[in-house]
């Protein structure tokens, strides 16, 4: 098994929303440095999925999990801190979430919580986090001159790439991504894209999208998910050119969903 | 339309006159409110300068000087002051109070006690003025009383003055600054705070360094309009501020040093004088013109809330 070089290894993961149960029996591992793709119609759980991974389920008074979710070989849904593993796990939302201050202030928002520029040249070495993480998220060109004003003058894609260059400066090392393109333009789009790319050097990305073109172009792994089960997991073009399940072949086909 | 059709006659012309009649009746309407506001500006406002005109009152006398004797001389500093202190102390009271209770209702109470809460607080804004003032001179004086004797020597404090007309003016604007923030807050996208936990931000983190921010300036109107309030009311601040010709505060020999007493506000100062003024009287004039003075500044205080207003984000 690989498990123990998995970034992300999950088994038996059941979620339930007060009665309705969202997440069956889920089971399959995530591989560092690779970009995993979650598919699947509209209600299926894959953001649930997603929000599991960095425990933002907690947020939700009505959710109860079982089965066990090993991050690095941490078991994470039950003992670990989850303030530390969401500096680890990082998010970007579907619709980009800039906060209502300063470019500079958005991108220095998680390091100054962290404390993660420190010593005497404190405020050079939070200039050098923010600076560089605008440039990994290809944004530093087009915000150098307005560092100061506000994050909500910027356009969607703009912002979009704000709310990854605001993950990327805690230092993760998991990116996990719900629909981060949807709300974004063709362009806007293409930048994110190529970005990706770029990222899984360094980081574990997970990314659901509904877009199966892009599933296929950006992600190593994929796995379907339809009404709250794991139908398929493997390599994308294995998912895409041969898949086992004939529900993930008709998924893929557009004939439902 | 049906029915119409049944019966063979078309009403269009009847609707049209009862449109016409309806867009009649809400013009009107707005106009008498404009006429209204007009005329109460104009009154008053021509009113307050006799003091000027009529009475050879100079204006900077007027404003400057604290010496306040309804026969000889007419100066009304320290009432300006009593009410801006007022204000000031109310708001030190009341913001900190009303933004904990909004933070409490908006992020930390559960679902179960969040909708008794907000019932409560409604309760509480339809309370009338003069419960809080008779409950100010009932309770809260009596308990200022005994405490600043308790730990003072070699004055007495009747207990009377600025912070109980405070306390009283918090009770009277703590609802309506805190179901303001309150509202502001749920304003504020979930999205938002969503990403500030994703982060890792504590609950917390987010609260002070995201939703307050992002609710900023929402809850400054409902702090502008709590301003408004302290600086209008005028029974309940009646009942406790001691109704004196000094100022509020002043340095005392004796511990704390700091004395606190009776004390007068450009509110209650009206209210208590106008019984004794003749119409044409220098008082007379006088109260007209603290009168337009309450006017000038609640218009300002509209305005500036105005202002937060347009630079709401959510
Ligand atoms: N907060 C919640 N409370 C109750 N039920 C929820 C909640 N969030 C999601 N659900 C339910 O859980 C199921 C899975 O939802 P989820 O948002 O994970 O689907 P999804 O695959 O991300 O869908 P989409 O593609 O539309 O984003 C749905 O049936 C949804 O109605
Ligand atoms: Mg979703």
């Amino acid at each position: 098994m690989a498990t123990d070089t998995a970034k992300f290894s999950i088994k038996d993961l059941d979620l339930w929303y007060g009665e309705s149960q969202a997440l069956k029996k889920i089971t399959f591992d995530i591989q560092p440095n690779t970009i995993t793709a979650l598919i699947g119609p509209s209600g299926c759980g894959k953001s649930t999925f997603l929000r599991q991974l960095n425990r933002m389920n907690d947020l939700i008074d009505s959710v109860k999990v079982q089965g066990s979710v090993l991050y690095d070989g941490l078991d994470i849904l039950n003992d670990c801190d989850v303030i530390e593993l969401r500096q680890k796990v990082g998010m970007v939302f579907q619709k980009p979430n800039p906060f209502p201050m300063s470019i500079y202030d958005n991108v220095a928002y998680g390091p100054r919580l962290h404390g993660l520029a420190t010593g005497k040249k404190r405020h050079r070495a939070l200039d050098e986090i923010v600076e560089r993480s605008l440039v990994h998220a290809a944004l530093f060109d087009e915000v150098k001159d307005r560092m100061h004003k506000s994050a909500l003058g910027l356009s969607g894609g703009q912002q979009q790439r704000l709310c990854i260059a605001r993950v990327l400066a805690v230092e993760p090392d998991v990116l996990l991504m719900d629909e981060p393109t949807s709300a974004l333009d063709p362009i806007s789009t293409a930048k994110i894209e190529s970005l990706l790319d770029d990222l899984k050097k360094q980081y574990t990305i997970v990314i659901v999208t509904h877009n199966m073109q892009q599933a296929g172009r950006v992600s190593d792994a994929t796995g379907f998910f339809l009404t709250g089960e794991m139908v398929e997991f493997g390599k994308t073009d294995d998912i895409f050119f041969n898949p086992k399940d004939s529900r993930t072949e008709s998924y893929i086909s557009g004939r439902f969903g | 339309m049906i029915t119409n059709l049944s019966k063979g006659r078309p009403t269009i012309r009847k609707g049209a006159t009862a449109e016409f009649l309806g867009h009649l009746w809400f013009a009107l309407s707005a106009l008498v409110v404009v006429v209204l506001l007009v005329l109460v500006y104009y009154f008053v406002g021509s009113q307050s300068f006799q003091t000027f005109t009529q009475s050879h009152i100079s204006p900077a006398d007027f404003f400057l000087s604290s010496n306040w004797d309804a026969q000889n001389h007419l100066g009304i500093s320290y009432f300006i002051i009593g009410s801006l202190s007022l204000v000031l102390l109310s708001l030190v009271f009341a913001v900190p109070i009303s933004l904990a209770v909004a933070v409490f209702i908006s992020e930390i109470a559960p679902k179960w006690l969040k909708y008794p809460l907000l019932r409560a607080i409604e309760l509480f804004l339809g309370i009338p003025s003069v419960i809080f003032g008779l409950f100010g001179l009932i309770v809260i004086v009596p308990l200022i009383r005994n405490f600043l004797n308790l730990i003072a020597g070699g004055i007495f404090y009747n207990g009377y003055g600025l912070v109980p007309a405070a306390v009283v003016v918090t009770f009277m604007i703590l609802p309506t600054v805190a179901t303001i923030a309150y509202d502001a807050m749920q304003a504020v996208p979930r999205e938002l705070r969503e990403g500030s936990y994703a982060l890792g931000a504590t609950r917390r983190q987010t609260i002070s360094k995201v939703l307050i921010p992002a609710a900023g300036p929402g809850i400054m109107t409902g702090v502008i309009l709590g301003i408004a309030r302290a600086l209008g009311e005028t029974v309940a601040v009646a009942f406790v501020i001691g109704n004196s010709q000094h100022l509020p505060f002043g340095l005392s020999n004796y511990f704390p040093y700091l004395y606190i007493g009776p004390t007068s506000a450009l509110t209650t100062q009206l209210l208590f004088n106008f019984k004794e003024a003749t119409v044409g009287s220098p008082l007379y004039n006088a109260l007209w013109t603290i009168s337009f003075v309450l006017l000038v500044i609640s218009a300002i205080l509209v305005a500036v809330s105005r202002a937060f207003a347009a630079k709401r984000i959510y």
